[in-house]
């Protein structure tokens, strides 16, 4: 039965097929290493199959977390999101989005237009450390 | 007679993986593939948990069973329910004649 879900892992055709086939290959090599361990009386393999149940959904969430576009993708200069897949029709109520996840793709293409204004508010920053360190040194040491 | 129950027990978990494996390469879509092996899943670890219960002898390991069987209800249902909405954002369609809920 593990063989049947990896063949659909690898011939699955979108990547959630692939992902959930994953997630059921773990649940069920969880199950074999708790049937494992009750065959052969060795109890200490129940925490295995814990800890390796949690190890696969926190892996699964970090894959989830790569693949999903959104305010927590990976950005890499060279990948410039999905944008070309689902996104231009909003037919799948995806255009929701666009207020909250999908902002993460405008500040890439502003991003060299904001390199002046960048070091501006970097020197204005410096000058108010430097009123922040004068008051500090000259009046309010007293206090 | 527990041995019994058990033995019943694992083979509806048994008979619960398979029919989530069929399901998984019957259905036309990838959602409704994701639906079917989670409800299998779901049932079949809880069976399995169960008749592990009924064997066990020792009550530290009844409550750590407890534990498996209840983290793993709610992390499956957890996991199918982000990898659908990750699906959703790809923009897999799915099967036609679907009515999608929107939220207003």
């Amino acid at each position: 039965m593990i063989l049947l879900v990896l063949l659909r892992a690898i011939i699955g055709p979108t990547i959630i097929d692939r992902l959930i086939s994953i997630n059921a290959i773990t649940s069920k090599v969880s199950i074999i290493i708790l049937l494992m361990a009750f065959a052969r009386e060795e109890y200490g393999f129940v925490d295995v199959a814990f800890v390796f149940m949690l190890c696969a959904f926190v892996g699964g969430l970090w894959i989830l977390k790569v693949v999903t576009p959104g305010d927590w993708q990976l950005r890499i200069p060279g990948l410039k999101g999905f944008e070309g897949d689902g996104f231009e029709g909003g037919k799948l109520g995806a255009d929701k989005l666009e207020g909250g996840r999908l902002k993460a793709n405008k500040p890439e293409d502003s991003g060299f237009k904001g390199d002046e204004h960048e070091e501006e508010r970097l020197e204005i920053e410096d000058l108010e450390g430097d009123k922040l360190k004068g008051d500090r040194e000259e009046g309010n040491l007293l206090d | 007679m527990i041995k019994i129950i058990a033995g019943i027990c694992f083979f509806g978990s048994l008979l619960a993986f398979g029919l989530g494996t069929l399901g998984l390469y019957r259905f036309p879509d990838p959602y409704t593939r994701m639906h079917a092996l989670g409800m299998g899943d779901t049932i079949g670890v809880g069976l399995v948990g169960l008749g592990l219960f009924l064997l066990s002898h020792s009550w530290i390991l009844r409550i750590k069973l407890v534990v498996i069987i209840l983290l793993f209800w709610m992390i499956n249902p957890t996991m199918t329910h982000l990898v659908a909405k990750a699906g959703l954002i790809h923009g897999i369609q799915p099967i036609k004649n679907t009515k999608l809920r929107r939220d207003e």
